[in-house]
């Protein structure tokens, strides 16, 4: 990736430097090197921006055989506690959740209501067990982690995220990153055909993230977290829908089609941070010019274990260097 | 606040509502779009069967047909699968670099640039002599209107053929920078119309007898030949200048063999292009979307050439077909296959119908070789490796503007050396045997990958067993037998293959190899001093 050098007001070797990641969707782990990613590119400050929970649930039966499930078009039967083991590991690494129980218990998960209150306590007790894995590994290291939630995660997983002594919950806040870079975070998205758990018109979502921006000192160096991309940037182009959320597609592939926010492009465009970090949209990888505000997207791999992200370095109020990385 | 649904796959998995759930394509669009991604069944045809007769006497067209797709399977599935493991634009530039090292993911997609920047310019040119110029002779033919076989005469000069091939490049470029998603949906109706052309010309031809194409076509042919049955006097002729043919002398097992390069290259090899397309196709990270994909594509369009050679064969005959491929057949008009339909059938109409379909062909098998030329730049620049401009993209289009038309500017002089110089049969014949880099280099990849970076494979689309085997590191044993195969089939018909020098042929590939490695490691050092390090751009972070 490109080392380019956005704005050179500064010739600082070495200035701070963070990853930021978005869109692993309940991977383990993505996560997992999420934790290891400050080591691993000698960053400070690691980001995670949103979308963090997964989609897919899967029911493991319980057998007088032993344990049995489907997944990835592949069906493991009779497995004894240690294959269980391996399999709910296997799953939890693609970003798909588990729930154990016989016939019986599971034939409840038929149940809307009942569906729906597994799914978040599922969700919220990998969140929580993430922030426990993360205060482990963490402590003591010196470096900051920063988590916000995105369009697609529950509310309920704020409390997971909030009160933990390493992880700071930075959705909503302008938090200082060194004594020049001030973060902005937003993580609600302008609607999407999911209804989702977060989701503002764009008009709401405008308010909103000038709410939170009130509280920014100086905005030319800011650094925006904000979940959704700015429209028609590059960053946003997702396949067209039908009525039936199924793809168009002619002779042309598929209709591809900017789903960004003209919020957060007319926010971009009139506060003019000096960088400002998406993700939402994962086939969006790449990075663009909008002013003098570098926006990045670094997309998701998360269903092949592979942690998308951007390394960027900032010195003195200036973007000194950023490169794509996918570890 | 989200609800949860059940899922139409049942109580296997529940999908709550999240962005990005969405229906899978139908398969039919995925298959059709990489099918016409690859060289269009038309020119593949043109150029390959009576090719074939011609260069490879007493070659058993059909045996190398079915040989070269049995040869293509575990090729392909070992493309499929890491396609689908890593649906990126980049294809085996990424799921290399990622697998074995970046300076290999770098090396295999520089020689599948390198033949892809000379099919360009070869099908391009192509287009102008085996389409544009025999277009005009045909119809001037069939009409008896000597201005347009003067005019088909004309085209076909060195200097028409560059500029009406030069017209192609520039045509695609401005096509392609209005934007992808225009310049697909051109291609792939301009393969529509082909393939609609060569299916006429399949059906034609399988109810018309021998006796009757022989009659109609010494009939059509008498006031060019001024012979009474030209159709023996052609294979006479090709006789006594010494081409072998099958009827009088059997068929040749080792230019069968030899043949099988041919076919594999001019007609099937190629599908797994479209792996670069996996991103834009969806289901593209689903093993079973790219196995029918590629495999579909690959398979259908073999079926489709296979099909036309039993038609062609049994109805115009091999000793025919090979005596007039050779140039032994008296008429102005090159043989091929939608003259001799037309012909067949003694119809006008149905002359300058196909033959203007026939045109058709040449522009997605140009098209789809630019593609990867401005892909694969575009992924080297996105990475560092490469200078960062070509990875720009339009604001407007979204294309990759520089990339575009840098292609244009490097495939032109490509289309003159094709042109106006016969040094570039050596080329053409070099650029088949590149190809052969890039999937030795995937094979390893395919066969190493569970022991290299089980990270990645445990549990991926890849990680795919049938009665307990491995099917990747199967495919890619296939991949590199495939390989090797070809480059030693190409070496040893090196003469067939327009290459004097068979040196070259064993060395030039090892040195798109070692001078891609070095020139990773050379922008590395580079961007180092700027301070990136070009080597994390695809490591994996230890997950524990």
């Amino acid at each position: 990736m490109a080392f380019r050098r956005a704005r050179q007001r500064s010739s600082t070797p070495h200035g701070t430097r963070l990853f930021f990641c978005t869109d692993i969707h309940g991977s383990d782990t993505c996560f997992r090197k999420f934790l290891n990613a400050g080591e691993f590119y000698n960053v400070q400050h690691l980001i995670l921006g949103g979308d963090m929970t997964g989609k897919h649930l899967i029911p493991i039966t319980k057998t007088t055989g032993g344990y049995s499930a489907t997944f990835a078009d592949r069906r493991y039967a009779d497995l004894d506690r240690a294959g269980l083991a391996s399999l709910r590991a296997l799953i939890h690494s693609k970003g798909a959740y588990t729930v154990v129980g016989t016939p019986a218990e599971l034939e409840a998960l038929a149940d809307d209501t009942e569906r729906d209150r597994v799914f978040r306590k599922v969700v919220y007790d990998s969140v929580a067990g993430w922030v426990q894995l993360a205060e482990e590994r963490l402590r003591g290291t010196g470096r900051r982690c920063y988590i916000a939630p995105g369009n697609d995660d529950f509310v309920e997983i704020d409390d997971a995220l909030k009160g933990s002594s390493v992880v700071e919950f930075s959705e909503g806040k302008v938090l200082f990153l060194d004594d020049t870079h001030e973060m902005l975070t937003c993580g609600y998205a302008n609607l999407t055909p999911w209804n989702t758990e977060r989701e503002l018109t764009e008009d709401s979502l405008r308010a909103e993230i000038d709410k939170v921006a009130a509280d920014v000192q100086d905005f030319s160096s800011l650094v925006a977290v904000l979940h959704v991309p700015p429209f028609a940037s590059g960053l946003d182009d997702a396949p067209e829908l039908d009525e039936q959320l199924g793809m168009r597609m002619g002779t042309g592939g598929v209709h591809m089609t900017p789903v960004g926010s003209t919020a957060v492009r007319g926010f971009i465009e009139d506060r003019q941070p000096l960088i400002a970090l998406h993700g939402h949209i994962h086939e969006g990888r790449g990075d663009v010019l909008i002013g003098r505000t570098l926006c990045v997207n670094p997309g998701s791999e998360y269903t092949e274990g592979i942690l998308d992200g951007a390394i960027v370095e900032l010195g003195d109020g200036a973007v000194l260097r950023h490169q794509l990385v996918a570890g | 606040m989200s609800s949860t649904k059940r899922p139409e796959t049942g109580p296997t998995l529940y999908a709550r509502n999240a962005t990005g759930l969405v229906r899978a394509l139908p398969l039919w669009d995925v298959v059709l779009f990489n099918a016409a991604s690859t060289a269009p069944v038309g020119a593949a045809l043109a150029v390959t069967l009576f090719y074939i007769g011609s260069s490879f006497p007493r070659a058993n067209i059909i045996a190398a047909i079915l040989i070269a797709l049995a040869l293509c399977l575990l090729m392909w599935v070992a493309f499929a699968l890491l396609g689908a493991a890593m649906p990126k634009v980049g294809g085996d530039y990424v799921f290399n670099g990622r697998i074995l090292h970046p300076a290999l993911g770098l090396a295999g997609n520089v020689a599948a640039f390198i033949a892809a920047w000379m099919a360009a310019g070869f099908w391009a040119v192509e287009g102008a002599r085996a389409g544009v110029g025999p277009v005009l002779t045909i119809i001037g033919t069939v009409t008896g209107n000597p201005s347009w076989v003067a005019w088909g005469a004309r085209v076909s000069t060195d200097g028409w053929v560059f500029g009406i091939a030069a017209g192609i490049l520039v045509i695609l470029t401005a096509l392609s920078l209005f934007g992808t998603k225009i310049v697909v949906r051109v291609m792939s109706i301009m393969y529509l119309v082909s393939l609609v052309g060569v299916l006429i010309s399949i059906i034609v031809m399988a109810f018309v007898s021998q006796a009757s194409f022989i009659a109609h076509l010494n009939a059509f042919s008498a006031p060019y030949t001024h012979q009474a049955n030209t159709y023996q006097s052609t294979i006479a002729g090709a006789s006594k200048a010494g081409l072998a043919l099958p009827t009088t002398s059997g068929f040749s097992v080792s230019n069968t063999i030899g043949a099988v390069y041919a076919v594999l290259g001019g007609a099937i090899l190629w599908v797994w292009w479209g792996v670069y397309m996996s991103p834009e196709t969806r289901g593209g990270g689903r093993r079973s979307r790219q196995l029918k994909a590629i495999l579909g594509s690959g398979l259908g369009q073999g079926l489709i050439v296979l099909i036309a050679a039993l038609v062609f064969l049994k109805t115009v005959g091999y000793d025919f077909l090979a005596s007039a491929s050779a140039g032994h057949y008296g008429v102005p008009v090159p043989p091929y296959f939608n003259f001799f339909t037309a012909v067949a059938v003694g119809s006008k109409v149905l002359a300058v119908l196909l033959s203007v379909l026939f045109v058709f062909a040449f522009f997605p098998a140009t098209y789809i070789n630019i593609a990867m030329c401005h892909r694969a730049p575009f992924a080297w620049a996105f990475d560092g490796i490469a200078p960062r401009k070509l990875a720009s993209i339009d604001e407007r289009t979204h294309t990759p503007a520089v990339a575009i038309i840098l292609t244009l500017v490097i495939t032109v002089p490509t289309a003159a050396w094709a042109a106006y110089s016969s040094s570039f049969a050596t080329v053409i014949g070099l650029f088949t045997l590149f190809g052969m880099v890039t999937i030795l280099i995937t094979g390893f990849s395919a066969l190493l990958m569970p022991w290299l970076r089980p990270e990645f494979y445990r549990g991926s689309e890849a990680d795919w067993r049938i009665w307990k085997v491995p099917v990747l590191p199967v495919a890619g044993a296939g991949a590199i037998g495939f390989a090797i195969f070809c480059m030693i089939d190409a070496a040893v018909f090196h003469t067939q293959n327009g290459v004097s020098n068979v040196v070259w042929m064993v060395i030039l590939p090892w040195v798109i190899v070692i001078g891609s490695a070095l020139y990773y490691f050379g922008a590395q050092a580079v961007q180092r001093r700027r301070g990136l390090d070009l080597s994390l751009v695809y490591k994996t972070i230890p997950p524990d």
